[in-house]
């Protein structure tokens, strides 16, 4: 499934796919109507048919191994179509009978171009001598097994033997195939009315073998036999005949060419008899019947078990039992439900191994069947993340199918792997989008302590701008808020920092280790001209300073000359605040 | 509108016209890059017309022509210098110059110039190239240095989606915080000279174009599916935020001929244009009276497309499902 022709199979089959669900998810039963199946139907096969023309065409000008290669794909593709095409004519197109076997005719006609090998080179013969060449009567023979009536005749009309003037076994042998009636269905023409012409037609067929009128030319009396639908001439041409599918044709053409849909098994099982002898009976043909009996369940089994990939068995089965021709019996139902699931379950397991088709394969798991939700959250931990587009992309598929759990997990993961490289202001930014309080307020005590070693915040751009993202997590507050204190000092707006500050310092939201420092930007503060805190702050700043002595535990990390620095400096702000209290009871 | 659609088997992440040398040919050629493949490749395509059949008047064929794929890595960023030169910058962190005239010949390679997550986005305005990448660093190169003139390590905190050229001198960047920083490269701070928002909420910004005639008209588009318009003289920048798609918007375009039409292409699948004058004035003031026109160049495909271009009447995009699109009379 890796080659370029079966990416561009998968793609645009996974196209035709996605809109066939989007048509399904519109209607309330899930099943399309006859009209746009046949469409999707047509889809499916046109792009099977350009990936075959295509490995055609690429055939020379490869080494050997990709020859090969080529070869069993072009052969998996010509039985997917002829597969295909066959399901699509007697279970999508649900014609009545008589019309079938017109369908049939082209289906022959245009998959199985012996005959027109036969009959091309009778024409290309070097001396414009058609009938000279020794193939020309199993041509027009062939052309009469497969039904190409008008085209016969003008082969024959080449035979320099064929005179219009006269009357013998020539011009009667072109009146008969001239006669031969076929079903206008679409000109109204009714079953028993069609039926009565055919008959007599045969029987005039019968009766001119019987007067002898081709007894002068064995070639004419051979084809006039298969015209009377006699059976033993067809294993005389057997040559020609193709195998038991191409004579299932002539058979029902010169037999009972009003068949029904249901009478084919009963057809080609006569038909395989008669073939018996010549081809071994291979994987196609135990399809092909399946389809014939009209078991759905069957040719899907078939297909299963023959075809080297999963991808016909998938894509006909989402097709088939979006038309409703499966029984609306519920436990059958189930069943039919059961399968598809795991068809497509195992076709999306076989493209997994290329990573470039995870969108390709997310796209049918969520679109698999009842535990689609199940499938997609187990593949979507699978997914290696190898940038943040893609990261995104995935994110953006949980969101869509409410893989909730999954898309915190992947948003956890890079956090952490952001952390661990240390890139803090990424790791920031998907644990906001996280909305984990916890891992935020990992982060914002990093940069405290980064700025507590150096003075200097990291990441201001990223701070400077987090807006109301900031809530996220109580220290990322104050480190928002701390950076915008140091903004406004760095202003000289110090009224509004030093209320700011004190904020900080009464909400309680800074950190127990934080307090000396801010108790330093207090000193600072305090030293300036003017006065900044009035009596109130001043008497709240005061309970927080003995707040703050209390507190034991801030000093255990601190070595004997930082602390006796920090109890000098506790001193300082006390009579600092006490001059200032008294200054703002004054004033 | 004609659309031709072909599948090329790769994902592409990029797709860029190559620039003609008079604005009256008709664009045919176009250059691609492809990510999370196997192996991954830059590659010139052409359209060519054969009017082979009767029935149908002409048929477009786009055919692959040369492919250089000694790549590791994930091609993320792709630029024509000129009608010669291709950038491309790669999530191995590598940068590099082709050169085109003939066949895809490798001139330079910058290596390891981004960390982890490689490169994002390139940006060239001759003789200058920029580069930005996931890691935050901002590169500044000539086509013949072999060295990067300028490292602006750690410029942005968080990743760097992508980079435009305002002036020969001035770069505009977006990061995955919803941050518009704009840049002097002769400046000797590590500092961007401005830095915009577009919303309160961390939203992040994909991509950013800058009008074809009014340089100080910007258009970015976001993580939210929205198109943001920014006018940088203004203190306040962000002037009219649109609602253009329901998911990422991973580029947006404007016409370098027929600056009153806006180009953008979406995660949700879809590619769309907006018609307008863009005279913010007018858009500032009216509020939505003014709104863009939008119409659909690429309805829903089913899978995100990744980026697309346009030059003349004809527009390229590719997406996630490895088709390309060609549209022609898309203005």
């Amino acid at each position: 499934m890796h080659t370029p022709v079966s990416r561009k199979l998968v793609n645009e089959s996974y196209l035709v796919f996605a809109s066939m669900q989007e048509q399904k998810a519109m209607q309330e039963d899930k099943t399309i109507n006859r009209a746009q199946l046949l469409k999707f139907s047509r889809n499916y096969r046109s792009i099977i048919r350009s990936c075959l023309l295509e490995l055609q065409n690429t055939s020379e000008g490869i080494d050997a191994d990709v020859a090969i290669h080529n070869e069993s794909q072009m052969q998996l593709y010509s039985i997917m179509d002829l597969v295909w095409s066959l399901c699509e004519i007697i279970f999508i197109e649900n014609l009545p009978g008589g019309v079938i076997l017109l369908r049939m005719v082209e289906w022959c006609k245009w998959n199985f171009p012996l005959v027109d090998d036969l009959v091309r080179s009778c024409m290309s013969s070097r001396d414009n001598l058609p009938y000279q060449h020794p193939e020309y009567w199993n041509a027009v023979t062939a052309l009469v097994l497969q039904g190409r009536l008008a085209e016969a005749r003008d082969l024959l009309k080449l035979h320099p033997e064929f005179q219009v003037q006269v009357y013998d076994s020539y011009s009667c042998m072109d009146e008969l195939l001239r006669k031969m009636p076929v079903f206008s269905y679409h000109q109204g023409q009714s079953i028993s009315e069609f039926e009565i012409k055919w008959q007599h037609w045969q029987a005039e067929c019968v009766k001119r073998l019987k007067d002898g009128d081709f007894d002068t030319k064995p070639e004419l009396k051979t084809i006039c036999r298969i015209l009377t639908g006699d059976n033993e001439v067809l294993t005389e041409v057997s040559h020609l005949c193709g195998n038991w599918y191409q004579m299932l044709v002539t058979y029902l053409l010169y037999n009972n060419p009003t068949t029904k849909v249901y009478d084919l098994y009963y057809h080609s099982q006569v038909c395989i008899q008669m073939c018996n002898s010549h081809s071994e009976w291979g994987a196609l043909d135990n399809i092909l019947l399946a389809v014939c009996a009209f078991d759905i369940d069957r040719v899907i089994r078939e297909c299963c078990e023959h075809l080297s990939n999963w991808w016909l068995p998938a894509h006909l089965s989402d097709l088939l039992n979006a038309s409703g021709l499966v029984p609306a019996d519920a436990e059958k139902n189930q069943v039919e439900i059961e399968l598809q699931e795991i068809l497509i379950v195992r076709f999306a397991e076989s493209l997994m191994s290329l990573e470039s088709y995870w969108n390709v394969v997310a796209g049918y798991l969520a679109n698999c069947g009842p535990l689609s939700q199940q499938y997609l959250a187990l593949f979507v931990q699978r997914i290696t993340l190898t940038s943040e587009k893609k990261a995104s992309k995935v994110l953006r598929l949980c969101e869509k199918h409410n893989l909730n759990d999954e898309a915190q997990s992947i948003c956890r993961q890079l956090c952490r792997q952001a952390l661990r490289e240390k890139r803090h202001g990424d790791a920031l930014s998907w644990c906001i989008k996280l909305k984990d309080s916890s891992l935020a307020m990992y982060i914002a005590d990093e940069m405290l302590s980064v700025y507590a070693k150096t003075g200097v915040f990291p990441n201001i751009d990223l701070i400077d701008y987090l807006g109301s993202s900031v809530l996220v997590s109580e220290r990322l507050t104050f480190l928002g808020k701390y950076r915008d204190f140091h903004k406004l000092h760095a202003n000289k707006e110090y009224k509004e920092a030093g209320y700011l500050l004190l904020n900080l310092l009464i909400s309680k939201i800074a950190p127990l280790e934080f307090w000396p420092s801010l108790i330093m930007d207090c000193l600072l503060l305090l030293s300036k001209e003017d006065l900044i805190y009035g009596v109130e702050e001043t008497t709240n700043l005061l309970s927080c300073l003995n707040t703050l002595d209390q507190k034991k535990k801030v000093l255990e990390k601190f070595s004997e000359t930082e602390k006796n620095n920090h109890l000098k400096r506790m001193q300082h702000l006390r009579v600092a605040l006490t001059n200032n209290l008294a200054k703002a009871i004054v004033s | 509108m004609s659309e031709s659609l072909i599948f090329v088997s790769q994902k592409m992440s990029r797709v860029r016209w190559k620039p003609n040398s008079t604005s009256l040919q008709k664009s045919s050629v176009f250059a691609a890059g492809s990510y999370e493949d196997t192996k991954n490749s830059v590659s010139l395509w052409e359209i060519t017309q054969t009017n082979k059949l009767k029935n149908n008047p002409e048929i477009k064929v786009l055919n692959r022509y040369i492919t250089f794929s000694s790549l590791a890595g994930d091609v993320s960023g792709l630029d024509y210098a000129d009608s010669s030169l291709i950038v491309a910058g790669t999530s191995c962190g590598d940068i590099l110059l082709f050169n085109s005239s003939e066949s895809l010949v490798l001139q330079h390679e910058w290596n390891r110039l981004h960390g982890r997550g490689g490169c994002t986005d390139v940006a060239t305005s001759l003789p200058g190239i920029v580069s930005v990448g996931e890691d935050g660093n901002i590169n500044l190169m000539r086509i013949e240095s072999k060295r990067p003139l300028r490292v602006i390590e750690h410029g942005d905190s968080c990743p760097i989606t992508s980079v435009r050229y305002l002036t020969s001198s001035e770069i505009v960047t977006t990061n995955t915080v919803g941050q518009l920083r704009m840049w002097d490269t002769r400046s000797p701070s590590d500092s961007p000279t401005r830095i915009m928002v577009s919303s309160d909420q961390l939203v992040a910004l994909r991509s950013v174009d800058h009008h074809a005639t009014q340089s100080h008209v910007l258009a970015t588009g976001g993580a939210d599916g929205c198109v943001t318009l920014f006018d940088i003289r203004k203190e306040c920048a962000p002037v009219n935020k649109l609602q253009v798609h329901d998911e990422d918007v991973w580029e947006v375009r404007f016409h370098k001929t027929s600056p009153s039409h806006l180009f953008t292409c979406s995660q949700d699948g879809s590619a769309r244009r907006l018609d307008s004058t863009f005279d913010l004035k007018v858009m500032a003031r009216d509020g939505g009276g003014s709104a863009p026109e939008v119409s659909e160049v690429v309805s829903k495909c089913g899978l995100s497309i990744n980026s697309l271009d346009v030059s003349g009447s004809s527009l390229v995009c590719c997406n996630d499902a490895e088709a390309i699109y060609v549209i022609e009379d898309a203005v």
